[in-house]
Parts: structure tokens; sequence; C-alpha cells
């Protein structure tokens, strides 16, 4: 009876020593095999994510043309018209002083100079008005594009670590299903993480709205200066003929 | 007497088209002296006029290029679908 049962356990032993190693090369076989297709999951999200950052360099670098070929278009409209109306103003005043040269030549100087100043003074302020909204802007867009990048570094980063855990995962022989499940917690925390970081991001609308009323009031503001100063020199310029 | 009627008509007619007209074109147009200081402010208004537009013409696309990028920036949440791996 012992006799038996010692062979028993001899051969069960013998047996576990044939089948273990088979099984364990069974499973280590199969965890390979996910741990292929995971790694291959993982290359393709932080190609996408390269991609997708990609193209956001790219729109972002396009709008920025844009900016700068309407604001380059826009100073060189601006230079045009106003060399327009010098001219035309010219050709008001040679008239003007003309007729009054003669009669009037101090009181028609004096408005001349007067109406001068006013356009001078008001291209000023609003030129001014003009470059410090685009400083503003500026500012703007590059504190927004430096947050941006930095959450997608973050992202990118992150996406990388899970890709590299899995890797050491699945070389030190963790069980398929713990791999796995750690691999995609890692994504889903690092996609995640983004989405919150970029929805905490300031509302940037309002502070553009904000920039284009501040820039608003002020040519508003010059332009009410430059009538005020237009109608002082037009009524003192009428005072001066009608006196003598 | 048909004919001098219908000459009658036509000169009538013409007679109240041209009185309309005059009085189309003096009401529309307004004249300006030139070389008086009503020119000069008809002038400048029109720069202060042309001026404020041209600035305000760049609100789009400075505002466009802060904003409009953020569409790019938002598909970066859709970069992978974990939930499929």
């Amino acid at each position: 009876m012992m006799k038996q049962l010692t062979k028993v356990i001899v051969v069960s032993c013998l047996l576990l020593l044939v089948v273990a190693p088979r099984a364990s090369a069974q499973s280590g076989e199969a965890l390979k095999q996910v741990c292929g297709v995971l790694t291959g999951k993982g290359s393709e999200a932080l190609a996408s994510i390269d991609a997708k950052k990609q193209a956001l360099q790219a729109a972002r670098n396009q709008r920025l043309q844009i900016v700068v070929s309407r604001r380059d278009q826009t100073t060189t409209d601006i230079e045009l018209a106003r060399l327009a109306a010098d001219k035309a103003r010219q050709t008001s005043q040679a008239k003007l002083t003309a007729k009054y040269q003669e009669t009037h030549p101090v009181a028609v100087q004096e408005y001349i100079s007067a109406v001068t100043n006013a356009v001078t003074t008001r291209r000023t302020a609003v030129d001014s008005a003009r470059t410090l909204f685009h400083q503003q802007t500026d500012a703007l867009r590059t504190q927004h594009t430096t947050e941006i990048d930095m959450h997608v570094l973050t992202l990118q980063n992150a996406a990388i670590v899970a890709q590299n855990t899995l890797e050491t995962n699945c070389e030190t022989d963790i069980l398929n299903n713990s791999a796995r499940a750690a691999f995609i917690q890692d994504l889903k925390t690092a996609r995640l993480a983004f989405r919150d970081a970029r929805r905490a991001q300031p509302d940037y609308t309002s502070t553009m709205k904000e920039y284009i009323e501040n820039r608003n009031k002020s040519f508003q503001e010059a332009i009410k200066v430059f009538e005020q100063a237009m109608q002082t020199a037009r009524s003192t310029f009428l005072e001066a003929l009608k006196k003598s | 007497m048909l004919t001098l009627f219908a000459v009658g008509v036509w000169v009538y007619g013409k007679a109240n088209e041209s009185e309309e007209t005059i009085t189309k074109k003096t009401t529309v147009e307004k004249v300006i002296e030139p070389g008086t200081p009503e020119e000069i402010d008809s002038i400048t208004a029109n720069e202060v006029k042309t001026d404020k537009a041209l600035f305000e013409s760049v609100d789009d696309s400075e505002t466009e290029s802060i904003i409009e990028v953020d569409k790019t920036a938002n598909e970066l949440e859709g970069a992978y679908d974990e939930t499929a791996y």
C-alpha cells in the first residue's frame, strides 16, 4: 500500500515537472501576444498625439501668418489713405491761403497750423492705441500658446510613461490583465488630465473683447479731442475774419 | 389736333422730369466750396472714418488667431481611445 502510494506521488511529481513548464510557456506566449498588441496600440496613440500636435502647430502658424499679413495690409492702406487726405487737405489749404493771404495772413496760418496739429495728434493717439492693442493680443496669444504646449507635452510624456510601464510589466511577466489594465488606466488618466487642464484655461474670448473695447474707447477719445480742436480752430479763424 | 396734343403731353412730361432731376441733385449733392474750413473739415472727417474702419478690420483675424486654434487643440483630447484597447 505504501509502495503504491509512493509510486503515485512520484509519478505525479514527474508529471508536474513535465506539464508545469509547458503551461507556463503557453501562458508566457499568450502574454507576449497581448503585450505585442498593446505595445502596437500604444505606439499608435503616441503617433496620433504627435500628428495632432503637428496639426496644431501648422494651424497656429497659418493663423499667425494671416494676422501678420492683415496687419501689414492695414498699415499700408492707412498710410495710403492718409497720404491722399494730406494731399487733398494741402490743396484746400493752399486755396484758403491764397484767398486770405492778403487780408488775414496770420489768421489763415494759425488756422492751418491748428488743423495740422489736430490731425497729427489724432493720428498719433490712434496709432498708439493700435500698437497697444497688438502688443496685448500678441502677449495673450503667446500666453495661450505656451499653456497649450505645456498641456500637450504633459499628455505626450504621460503616454510615453504608460508605454514604458507596459513594456516593463510585460518583461517582468506580470499577469496579462494586470499589465493591460494598468496601461489602459494610465492612458485614461493622461487623456482626462489633458481635457481638464484645457477646460481650466481662462476664457480668452472675453479678454479679447476687453482689449477691443479699450482700443475703441481710445479711438473715440482721440476723435472727440480732434473734433473739439477742429471746431475751436474753425471758430477762431471765422472770428478773426469777422473782426477786420 | 391729336398730334398737337401728344406733343403737348411729351413736352409737359419732359419739363417735369427735368425739374425733378434738378431737385434730386440739389438734395443729394451738398456742394462744398473749395478752399474753405468746411472743405477741410470734410477731408479730415473722411480720414477719421477710413482710419477707424481700417483699424477695426483686423479684429476678426486677431481674435481667430487665438480662439480658432483651440479647435485643433481640442482634437488632442480624442488622439486615442484607450477603451478600445
